[in-house]
């Protein structure tokens, strides 16, 4: 059901910011969409370009564009299908009606700049992950129920700004910083359901031998197991009380790779556990694709692309059909 | 398949050789240095810690009782001194320490579960014995004292499916596996005196479970609990002195906090008799308890706090009374997980 967002590979230091052109208002097009969308699984992929294409998943098809952002990045969706855009260079996040080209709900995350989302089906609770570069410390901000006036903030001192988040089936939220300055360690926190402080993490790799993550590009959920995005492979780990237990990894080898994405996961509609993992990348021999993959096999080849209409693709969501 | 000694992690000084016969450690004796190991609230950067133990001479010499506890947040093994729980030693290497168990000779059993390897370490931190879980996450361990068997709890396989308990016989590195299918997650266990196991854990819904694995037996039985119930699988500890077992829940009514049921197991199942609650150093409850040990009228453990801003602590407490501890170290936890007494 849900899918995950996230954000893009982070291309320049410091800070990690997506290399976005950020294209002014008055020079986009209008927003459009096809007619009858509420019947196909749809995918969002947040652009370089500071658009939003939007396709048929299983078709591989643009089916419409959202504009008037200033630099979409995250992008995340909820049980209703509902579609939430963090657009990092406004300081909001927007939420989209499945197929829908107006906005239904506007999230003021200033002064915080929102890098990732992530929504708890049980409660409706939208967390977004704040990256605020050098200017102030980044925190985890949460709108209780998916209220756009009940804002709460969540910091923590050891990780400082925090690039991606996502709910377990618990209510637990699980955060990290993703591809911070040097030491180059990603680190990890988790906020127990209905707690009131981020609370450290270890999260054991799939090499006991060392233990340091030092590129993570997206966490999500994939109906079983959070997933942690590093590098090339996807790692899942069950939360557990708060104790972090390695549970596999899915390998998907790619082509040249610069600006590559996280992951975002296609939960068919009653099932268990995810069954397709999406990503977005963007490379000088290859140009920008969105490649699917089986998921959890992953593989050496993807099973499909999509290559039209992208630039620099960052985030990655799926609206499943109604 | 037994990892060769001179796994580099943990030998050489990481795990100490003392002045029990072994080789020389990295810090002389009579001379306590305090090495750079993990901070005393944050994460470890870096894991496994691969700063050097650290050894006191009081670790180095005293047979005393001792608490060795985990913390996977440090990846590290602290020793306490009884009752004053002083920090005498600190022990890296580790992965993912957590579970512990002792047995008569005052070894301590330790499962560094994402490692999947059940250490034996001395009285005095010297590694014995390493024993590798290749069918899953080992989390806890027991004793036999009436065999000298060891058990370990392994939470959930290495495919992803359910857990099992293994039994080590003596020497061997082969073990024999047990379960409950009724039971999908294993978590703690321990041995009565008459080498009957039993453990917690809970079945693939989530829902608490409590098995028995009697001696000479090849399958598990659950057993089935009145008098109340239990949220989340903590510690399990046969109270000789009481013929009954100490059951620790993790999430007493639901929430975050702990307590302590004593059980009272017969053929017709288990009842439970009583309930302890601990209080943190502040008179607060104690968040997460994940695994004591009984000790001198009492129960020692650690108290994981990441409820509130109340600092994770090490203490030992009056059982079954519970209430205020009656000493405590807050200046070492981060994630404190398992622990054992070394006698």
């Amino acid at each position: 059901m849900i899918v995950a967002g996230g954000c893009a590979q982070p291309v320049t230091a410091p800070g990690f910011l997506p290399s976005a052109r950020i294209a002014p208002l008055g020079f986009q097009q209008h927003p459009w969409m096809n007619a009858g969308l509420a019947g196909q699984d749809l995918l969002y992929v947040t652009n370089g370009n500071a658009e939003v294409t939007v396709y048929r998943y299983w078709q591989y098809k643009l089916v419409g564009v959202l504009t008037n952002f200033t630099q979409p990045i995250g992008i995340c969706s909820d049980k209703n299908q509902n579609v939430y855009i963090a657009d990092y260079g406004a300081k909001q996040i927007l939420e989209y009606p499945h197929g829908g080209t107006k906005p239904i709900a506007t999230f003021d995350d200033a002064p915080d700049s929102p890098y990732s989302c992530w929504v708890d089906p049980s409660t409706g609770n939208l967390a977004v992950a704040n990256d605020d570069g050098t200017s102030q410390q980044g925190n985890v901000a949460i709108w209780s129920g998916g209220s756009t006036e009940k804002r709460t903030t969540y910091g923590d001192s050891t990780i400082g700004n925090f690039q991606f988040c996502a709910y377990d089936n618990q209510g637990n939220l699980l955060v990290t910083n993703g591809s911070p300055n040097y030491p180059y360690t990603a680190l990890f926190a988790w906020l127990p359901k209905n707690g009131t402080r981020l609370i450290d993490l270890q999260i054991p790799e799939a090499y006991p031998s060392y233990r340091t993550w030092y590129h993570v590009s997206g966490l999500q959920w994939d109906g079983k197991y959070l997933v942690i995005d590093d590098s090339y492979a996807l790692y899942r780990e069950s939360l557990i009380h708060g104790q972090a237990y390695y549970v596999g990894a899915t390998y998907a080898e790619a082509q040249e790779e610069y600006n590559s994405g996280p992951f975002g996961l296609y939960v068919p509609p009653g099932g268990e556990q995810a069954t397709q993992v999406v990503d977005g990348m963007s490379s000088n021999n290859y140009g920008a694709v969105v490649d699917y993959w089986k998921y959890p096999a992953g593989g050496s080849q993807p099973i499909a692309s999509i290559n039209h209409a992208l630039d620099k693709p960052f985030g990655l969501a799926i609206s499943l059909k109604k | 398949m037994r990892r060769s000694l001179v796994y580099p992690l943990l030998l050489t000084g990481a795990l100490c050789a003392c002045s029990d016969g072994g080789a020389a450690t990295p810090f002389a004796v009579g001379v306590a240095q305090r090495a750079a190991t993990s901070l005393a609230r944050g994460p470890a950067r870096f894991n496994p810690d691969r700063h050097k133990s650290w050894f006191s001479i009081e670790a180095a010499h005293k047979q005393s009782p001792v608490l060795f506890v985990s913390d996977s947040g440090t990846a590290d093994v602290y020793i306490y001194s009884l009752p004053a729980l002083k920090v005498v030693a600190t022990i890296t290497g580790f992965s993912q320490p957590q579970g512990l168990c002792s047995d008569e000779k005052g070894n301590v059993w330790i499962a560094d579960t994402n490692s999947k390897v059940i250490y034996e370490l001395s009285h005095h931190g010297r590694l014995e014995n390493e024993l590798t879980d290749t069918d899953g996450s080992p989390v806890a361990c027991a004793w036999d004292a009436t065999t000298g068997n060891l058990a370990v709890m392994n939470l959930f396989g290495t495919a992803s499916n359910s857990g099992s308990v293994l039994v080590y016989a003596p020497g061997s590195q082969t073990p024999a596996s047990y379960t409950n299918p009724a039971q999908y997650y294993y978590n703690f266990g321990g041995y009565d005196m008459n080498g009957n196991l039993f453990f917690d854990g809970r079945d693939a819904n989530g829902g608490f479970m409590l098995s028995e694995l009697r001696k000479g037996e090849t399958s598990a039985n659950t057993i089935a609990l009145s008098g109340g119930s239990v949220d989340f699988p903590g510690m399990v500890e046969w109270n000789g002195a009481k013929h009954d077992l100490i059951v620790g829940d993790q999430s007493c009514g639901g929430g975050y906090q702990s307590c302590l049921y004593a059980v009272s197991v017969t053929s017709k199942g288990g009842r439970i008799t009583g309930q302890t609650r601990l209080q943190n150093a502040s008179g607060g409850q104690v968040c997460d308890f994940i695994q004591g040990v009984l000790f001198d009228n009492g129960v020692a453990g650690s108290d994981f706090d990441f409820c509130d801003s109340t600092p994770s602590l090490t203490a030992l407490w009056p059982y079954p009374a519970g209430g205020a501890p009656t000493s405590y170290n807050e200046k070492t936890d981060s994630v404190p997980v398992g622990a054992a007494v070394s006698k």
